[in-house]
């Protein structure tokens, strides 16, 4: 499977200004993360909210447009702080694509089903004629398994789930390489999420998808992706194969995350033992320097609220930022 | 699995044709909404066919054997000093006070939706000039712009919309960005940024569309405004011109001789007091109707 | 021997909202039982009738919904038939509510001592400094730190998690018979979810109140109750402890939900089992059974006539026509064992 890196990224950055009245202070959203994803492979992400997940998504896609960094797209500079951005975006807006975490606002009300889909085919002029744009609306519809009397229906008139295979037939008109998925199924009721992310699989495999598949929910990203990355305050804190990560947890704030997952099998929770992490995530406005995860962690040492731990491989594909699996002196 | 989902989605028997059908329903469930419809309606009727209704001359002609009439038979509401019949005053009014009042609300709408829009979707500086230059506007109360800009351009009907529809700009742009800067921030907005939309196309595809609910809502408040402002300046002598028959010019003839002949000054105060509450209270069944929080 | 009083009795409960569009049978009669000291989760999914079924025994069931019948009994008392004042005093002592969203809940004008202290004081005439004490001593119970300046702070001054917590407090400050928390966790991160359902678990062993706890996650369910209601468009499909719910699912849907659940502790990768098909239009409901246009095994009895509760186990009831064969008419029989024979025969 590993194949060639479809998408990479590297020290990229997103700070939020925020104007107060002594001066402007920054919201670290995406601290210095470095990743890639591999060409047909889904990277899951997982975080707890505010993590700087989504931005990341978004900031990957220059939805927001980063602050520093690079982003290399299929061997060429989409963006790249030092060297000079892509003006001309429109190509890559054609290779790349988002799904929404919530279906119903990500879907203009005012516009048919066939209507959303359809700009899509217009912006790129994917279309030859009247009819070949019909055509190809009712044939993405009938992907997502969707009908053709449902074309000329407008967004609230569908479900949540039915609204959210419109966003994905939208996203799938411009036949895209790499597809961002901002927690698609976490708005869903229970029984439509595993439609979704079968439906999801299913894509994959058709179309040779790549997918950077951003949920909260570690039960579901472990299901979905060959690779976890997980963040916390703008940092990736840990990244590894799925299995290997939920199987060998190494950062701490990994470890609490996959124990606070409540398990639907009352023997088990009755059995298991789980870390409680006291207080909550603190503010991401101009952190201080260390460890991010220092002031929450039961591991924390002096050294950890000094400097940062460095985003190091310590088992082949396994990377983690935390001191305890750094043996050399110093930072 | 396409084909399964296919069999199971429910066919829906209730078909809406989108949300237009929707808020009609909700208006027309509203019992006061349906009244000032029908009061309105019945305006227009006046307005449109007035000419089969009455001849224009009655409302002009000085004819001073009919001077000062109770409301009879033959002069439902009377007669005026010069023994104009009131009726047809108040009929042919009503064009000269619709116009106004939709007139001139009709382009400070155009004009400041365009700003609104524009000022939230550039956002940034451009954004901070904007309203700061709509915030020092609005600080100057609307009745001196208007009475400036008349000193300016002169007396006159045409005049009269201008320097309304110019006061009322302000008001259009400052909600119109504040409702644009809501849709600006939608997921389908990012969506279609998301696409490679172009800004014209983000603007007049997904932006106007979305906030022409609010356009109206601000419109009928802004009808009823411009109708008691533009009665206000024909009663100061600053609007239509006579002979022209105009409601607020009625009401500053009317006052000479109120104190004997009340009917001169209650019956186009009761045309313009009516007009006026329909259009509001149709507002506000309207924003009622658009509001997607109070949505059934 | 006296028989012992039920603390809550729900039977056949009926509530039913009328709108523009016709009447939606929000909840279509559903009964189960409480008992002192007890969790219950009801599960379901948006539009499953959970939240509406607790709102009608706090008696805050607003316009245009309506209980329209069944009834509600709390220790013997009709609860639908209370007075307003009576219903008032109900709220509060007897049985408190906690909701997904505290922000919404808390008064941001207002510090959390003082809103602690009205809602205790409401109830009970207590002087000012003993209401302070008591104040103190509930926050303290649910893990707040450094109670002494928390009474002092303002809603927007805490966390979420925080928050949740003096919900929690505001909900017990009186001490009531009952909580029902309405998805207290949903809007919640994972690692503030499992403190709170610790402080939960905890509160309720120290207290041994009775908690109704709504929500739509399995985990949560398998992790604080001892008995489950599973709703599916406003029915209670199954109903019993959570061993039986999770071990020996009989409804197609509770084994629909729990199949179509990727697990964290899976030892492999397997497709998801989705259950099929969208959520039912309340406004249009099938006939017969809800759930039959996604069950896999529906039959033509099904789409006909609702299913009777059947007894599986003890304390264990499910409704679903596979596990009653005996209330079908003859020609349901006959049909049901014609479509056996084809199934069979395909």
């Amino acid at each position: 499977m590993p194949g060639e890196r479809l998408l990479e990224i590297q020290h990229l950055k997103k700070y939020f200004p925020i104007k107060g009245n002594g001066g402007t202070s920054y919201v670290h959203a995406v601290e210095d993360v470095s990743l890639y994803i591999r060409r047909g492979e889904t990277l899951g992400l997982v975080g707890e909210s505010g993590c700087g997940k989504s931005t990341l998504g978004r900031a990957i896609l220059r939805l927001h447009e980063p602050t520093s960094g690079k982003i290399i797209y299929d061997g060429k500079p989409f963006y790249d702080s030092e060297a000079g951005i892509a003006e001309n975006t429109l190509p890559y807006r054609r290779k790349m694509q988002i799904i929404f975490q919530d279906p119903s606002a990500s879907l203009d009300p005012r516009m048919t089903v066939g209507e959303i889909i359809g700009e899509a085919l217009d912006i790129h002029k994917l279309a030859k004629s009247r009819k070949e744009r019909r055509e190809r609306i009712l044939e993405l519809l009938a992907m997502v398994g969707l009908n053709d009397e449902q074309a000329d229906r407008y967004p609230h008139e569908f479900s949540g789930g039915q609204q959210q295979r419109v966003g994905i037939a939208r996203a799938l008109a411009v036949e895209p390489e790499f597809i961002v998925c901002d927690e698609p199924i976490s708005a869903l009721d229970v029984s439509i999420q595993s439609q979704i992310v079968n439906m999801l699989e299913d894509m994959q495999r058709e179309l040779g998808l790549t997918y950077l598949f951003i949920a909260h929910d570690i039960s579901v990203v472990r299901h979905i992706s060959n690779r976890i990355g997980v963040m916390y305050m703008g940092s990736l804190v840990e990244l590894a194969e799925s299995y290997e990560l939920s199987d060998h947890p190494l950062h701490p704030y990994t470890r609490t995350l996959l124990s606070a997952v409540p398990v639907p099998d009352p023997k088990v929770s009755r059995s298991k033992s789980r870390i409680i992490l006291e207080g909550d995530i603190p503010s991401p406005i101009d952190p201080g320097p260390g460890c991010r995860f220092a002031s929450r962690c039961p591991y924390a040492t002096d050294k950890c609220r000094q400097c940062a731990p460095q985003f190091r491989e310590v088992a082949p594909e396994h990377f983690v930022a935390c001191h305890i699996y750094n043996t050399t002196p110093g930072c | 699995m396409a084909e399964v989902a296919v069999k199971s989605a429910p066919k829906k028997k209730r078909r809406s044709n989108g949300q237009g059908a929707d808020i009609w329903r909700r208006l027309r469930q509203n019992k006061k909404a349906v009244g000032a419809m029908i009061v309105l309606a019945f305006l227009l009727f006046l307005v449109v066919f007035a000419n089969l209704l009455i001849p224009y001359g009655n409302a002009v002609d000085i004819n001073p054997p009919d001077r000062l009439q109770w409301p009879n038979a033959e002069h439902w509401f009377g007669t005026d000093h010069y023994g104009r019949d009131i009726f047809a005053r108040i009929i042919y009014g009503a064009r000269v006070t619709l116009l106004i009042g939709f007139g001139a609300t009709a382009i400070s709408a155009l004009i400041g939706t365009a700003i609104g829009t524009t000022s939230a979707y550039l956002g940034g500086k451009a954004d901070a000039v904007i309203t700061r230059i709509l915030d020092t506007w609005m600080a100057i109360p609307s009745l001196l712009v208007t009475l400036a800009l008349i000193a300016g351009i002169g007396r006159g009907l045409p005049q009269t919309i201008a320097a309304l529809a110019v006061g009322g700009i302000p008001g259009f742009s400052r909600i119109l960005r504040a409702a644009a800067l809501d849709v600006v921030n939608r997921d389908y907005m990012e969506a279609v940024r998301a696409l490679g939309a172009s800004r014209k196309r983000a603007v007049f595809k997904h932006v106007v569309p979305n906030v022409m609910s609010q356009v109206l809502i601000q419109a009928t408040s802004s009808v009823s405004g411009n109708i008691l402002l533009g009665a206000t300046l024909s009663f100061l002598g600053l609007g239509a011109q006579p002979p022209a028959p105009e409601w607020g010019y009625m009401l500053a003839e009317g006052i000479d001789n109120y104190q004997f002949y009340s009917y001169l000054v209650s019956i186009p105060g009761l045309a313009i007091a009516i007009t006026a509450l329909a259009i509001n209270i149709l507002g506000d069944a309207l924003r009622d109707a658009l509001d997607p929080r109070l949505k059934k | 021997m006296e028989e012992k009083k039920k603390l809550l009795e729900v039977k056949d409960l009926r509530v039913s909202f009328f709108t523009h569009a016709g009447e939606v049978k929000a909840v279509g009669g559903i009964s189960y039982e409480l008992d002192y000291g007890e969790v219950i989760g009801i599960v379901g999914e948006s539009g499953s009738g959970k939240s509406v079924e607790a709102y009608s025994i706090m008696g805050l069931l607003q316009d245009p919904g309506k209980v329209v019948g069944g009834s509600i009994t709390f220790e013997g008392r009709d609860v639908l038939a209370m007075s307003k004042k009576e219903k008032k005093q109900f709220r509060g002592t007897q049985v408190s509510m906690i909701f997904q969203n505290p922000m919404t809940c808390l008064n941001p004008v207002y510090t959390i001592g003082a809103q602690l202290m009205e809602a205790l004081r409401v109830h009970e005439k207590i002087p000012k400094a003993q209401a302070m004490e008591r104040v103190k001593e509930i926050l303290e119970l649910v893990g707040i730190t450094n109670v002494e300046r928390r009474v002092k702070q303002y809603p927007h001054e805490l966390s979420g998690g925080m928050r949740q917590r003096v919900m929690i407090a505001m909900g017990m400050i009186c001490k009531p018979k009952i909580l029902i928390a309405d998805e207290p966790t949903t809007a919640l991160d994972v690692t503030i979810q499992a403190q709170i359902l610790e402080l939960m678990k905890d509160i309720q062993k120290k207290t041994g109140m009775a908690i109704i706890f709504i929500t739509h996650n399995l985990g949560v369910v398998a992790e604080i109750c001892d008995k489950v209601a599973v709703m599916y468009a406003g029915h209670l499909v199954e109903k019993g402890t959570v061993d039986d719910i999770f071990y020996n699912p009989s409804h197609p849907y509770t084994r629909g939900l729990l199949k179509s659940m990727p697990r964290v502790d899976a030892k492999k990768y397997e497709r998801l089992i989705p259950i099929e098909g969208s959520p039912v239009d309340m406004l249009d409901p099938p006939p017969g059974c809800p759930f039959a246009p996604r069950c896999q095994s529906c039959m033509a009895v099904c789409t006909m006539r609702e299913p009777p509760e059947t007894t599986v186990g003890e304390g264990h009831c499910a409704s679903c026509w596979l596990l009653n064969q005996e209330e079908l008419t003859a020609e349901e029989t006959a049909s049901v064992k014609r479509e056996e024979a084809a199934e069979h025969a395909g």
